[in-house]
């Protein structure tokens, strides 16, 4: 069949994200806490062109009139408006955004796709029976998404 | 204007997070913006011309991204922020398992047939292939299964059954859009199953003459991936209902009456069924069947063509579906409304500890509240003819019509008088005790369920049903008809 314009294609990887365990085990937990519905928040750190550094999460899933839903998830502007705020100053930044997909793999969706901001991180986790599955982490580069290679390590305190 | 810019943008504006532009309105600032950073032009907009959905600006906390706030006038030391809307989340599940898509593929002719859906992005050749490989079975062939039918089959579902056991009449042609004239008094399956074929020849196509009933309803739906209910009856809706929710498939529910009509998803995965929202059926008797009640003709085209949207959803996997929602169409009011439902933990089928373990084999008319109780005393009833005599020869009768007033506009019956089934009681010194009275309604069931009401209200006088109701009176004619009127 014909590709249209549109299409992406997934290409092979040149971007990788380093993080350290204690924060890839509080958005699990918070992924697994949220199951049957997606759960979804904001990732704080530093980046380059090809490397993305992990160094906190915000989670924004918890609002008490936000929606909870097993097939989607927004974060609202205002959320992100607040958390950059909150961030004016430091050395960090907003380098993209987490979410889980229940019972589903963690690939992209087409809603995902339609919905990626260009040069952010996006990082999927998969929870099967309410457990973590899979974590990938991709990135929209022009029209073009990658998959990104995650490091995570046990990184001492302080 | 001052406008701050989401560093999350930074693809399309670099670094910069605030800057000073031009122009006091949204769309004088978002045109001096793209015209100093070109590059951003094709971030925020999409080839239609309009802002890409995760856009957002605000003006003063208040979200002004709407097209048509775009030429308000901003105050002086108001704060433009232009923000990211962040969306996406788990790709829809469909009910073709990838093994099934896997086992089908398109030719050369499918791919020239279903091309259009082919560059729909979200079906593309993996869809198609699922609808390919879905098998859908259809419960009507009449006014909502016209539509269904006929989309689900252009739309290339490979294998469809379709369960009908009535047979074609003139009156069905007014909204049954499935069949035509040449098709009146055969089986409806049978005509649908043709109108399939002329539309593909490689649809694998069986037509049911099975009435639905709770016996056979289980063996009618096994196999299938989905169950369409295109009913016109409380008790096949409810038949269906249970019995794809034991059998743990889908079920698009849709109903129709007058005006409007009602649509919904059943038998999802943590979703609701019918019986979670009407635990057991309308009040006996009072609510006409579509049959008695009649509805405006394209109305069904609408509900109809809503069902074959969900059905392929479904299949495909995409979009949002009506599962755990229920969608009201009102055609004559042009307006449309979603009721959130959810699985209710009570509820006799699906709930906690539920009480139904097979399909509800309920009788019609007992479950209309017609069906005779042993010690009930039968109801006394003339035939058309019997009753046209008794006219013509002068005995004294009342005839009592208990229609709504939409039905007898159709046909009154002469000299009859009217009282609604729900105003029987209150009325019933209107009726003389001495003579005899016989009451009349479309098909004369609610007719028997009026002579109960009133015999159970303390009514002494002969009552008798008339047979077959007004239609088994339409090839009656009066000789003396213009004196009635
Ligand atoms: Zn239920």
């Amino acid at each position: 069949m014909r590709k249209t314009h549109y299409q992406n294609e997934i290409a092979s990887s040149v971007y990788s994200v380093e993080t350290d365990e204690d924060i890839m085990a509080r958005i699990i937990s918070i992924a697994e806490k949220e199951y049957p519905y997606e759960c979804c928040g904001i990732l704080i750190g530093r980046c380059d062109d090809h490397c993305f550094e992990i160094s906190d999460a915000y989670e924004t899933c918890n609002h008490e009139r936000s929606v909870k839903r097993a097939d989607s998830f927004t974060i609202g502007p205002m959320d992100v408006y607040k958390c950059e705020r909150a961030l004016t100053g430091t050395e960090y930044e907003i380098i993209g955004f987490y979410h889980s997909h229940p019972d589903r793999p963690a690939v992209l969706s087409v809603k995902d796709e339609t919905g990626m901001l260009p040069g952010l991180l996006y990082v999927l986790i998969s929870v099967s029976a309410g457990m973590r599955k899979d974590i990938t982490a991709y990135i929209r580069i022009n029209e073009i998404i990658h998959e990104a290679t995650m490091y995570c390590e046990n990184r001492p305190k302080g | 204007m001052k406008v701050y810019i989401s560093a999350t943008l930074r693809s399309f504006f670099g670094r910069r997070t605030e800057t000073e532009t031009q122009g006091n309105t949204i769309r004088k600032i978002l045109k001096d913006l793209t015209d100093r950073y070109p590059e951003a032009s094709k971030g925020l907009y999409g080839d239609d011309g309009n802002l890409r959905g995760f856009i957002r600006i605000f003006v003063d906390d208040e979200d002004r991204t709407d097209k048509s706030f775009h030429d308000d006038e901003i105050a002086d030391g108001s704060t433009v922020l232009l923000l990211p809307f962040i969306a996406g989340g788990a790709p829809g599940e469909s009910i073709i398992p990838d093994e099934r898509r896997k086992e089908v593929s398109l030719d050369d002719s499918e791919i020239d047939r279903f091309s259009k859906h082919l560059l729909l992005r979200e079906i593309g050749v993996k869809g198609q292939k699922r609808i390919k490989a879905a098998r859908v079975c259809i419960i009507g062939a009449g006014a909502l299964g016209s539509p269904v039918i006929q989309y689900l089959a252009a739309a290339g579902v490979g294998t469809l059954k379709i369960v009908d056991s009535d047979s074609v009449t003139p009156e069905n042609l007014q909204s049954q859009v499935i069949h035509g004239t040449r098709d009146v008094k055969r089986p409806k399956a049978a005509s649908a199953r043709d109108t399939v074929r002329n539309i593909n020849r490689n649809i694998d196509v069986t037509a049911d003459n099975t009435r639905v009933e709770a016996d056979n309803v289980m063996s009618v739906i096994e196999g299938f991936d989905l169950v369409i209910d295109c009913t016109d009856n409380y008790k096949t809706r409810y038949l269906l209902n249970d019995a794809c929710i034991l059998s743990r498939i889908p079920l698009v529910y849709a109903a129709v009456y007058q005006y409007e009509g009602q649509v919904s998803i059943f038998g999802l995965k943590g979703g609701p069924c019918l019986r979670c929202i009407y635990p057991e059926p309308p009040a006996p008797g009072l609510v006409p069947t579509c049959a008695e009640g009649g509805t405006i003709s394209p109305l069904s085209g609408i509900v109809g063509s809503i069902q074959a949207v969900e059905a392929l959803k479904l299949i495909i996997g995409i979009g949002e579906n009506l599962g755990g929602r229920l969608l009201t169409v009102d055609t004559l009011g042009l307006k449309s409304k979603f009721l959130n439902v959810s699985r209710n933990e009570h509820c006799p089928l699906c709930g906690n500890s539920p009480s139904i373990y097979e399909p509800e084999g309920f009788n019609y008319e007992e479950f209309c509240g017609l069906m005779k109780e042993e010690e009930e005393i039968p109801v006394e009833g003339y035939t058309a003819e019997e009753l046209a005599e008794k006219i013509e020869s002068g005995e004294p009768v009342t005839v009592i019509d208990v229609r709504e007033p939409h039905e007898r506009a159709v046909k009154s019956f002469p000299g009859a008088s009217v009282i609604p089934i729900g105003q029987l009681v209150r009325r019933m010194n209107e009726l003389d005790p001495e003579h005899d009275t016989v009451f009349i309604c479309k098909q004369g069931l609610r007719s028997i369920l009026a002579i109960h009401t009133l015999r159970e209200a303390g009514y002494k006088g002969p009552m008798y049903n008339l047979k077959g109701g007004m239609d088994a009176m339409k090839d009656i004619i009066f000789s003396n008809e213009a004196g009635w009127l």
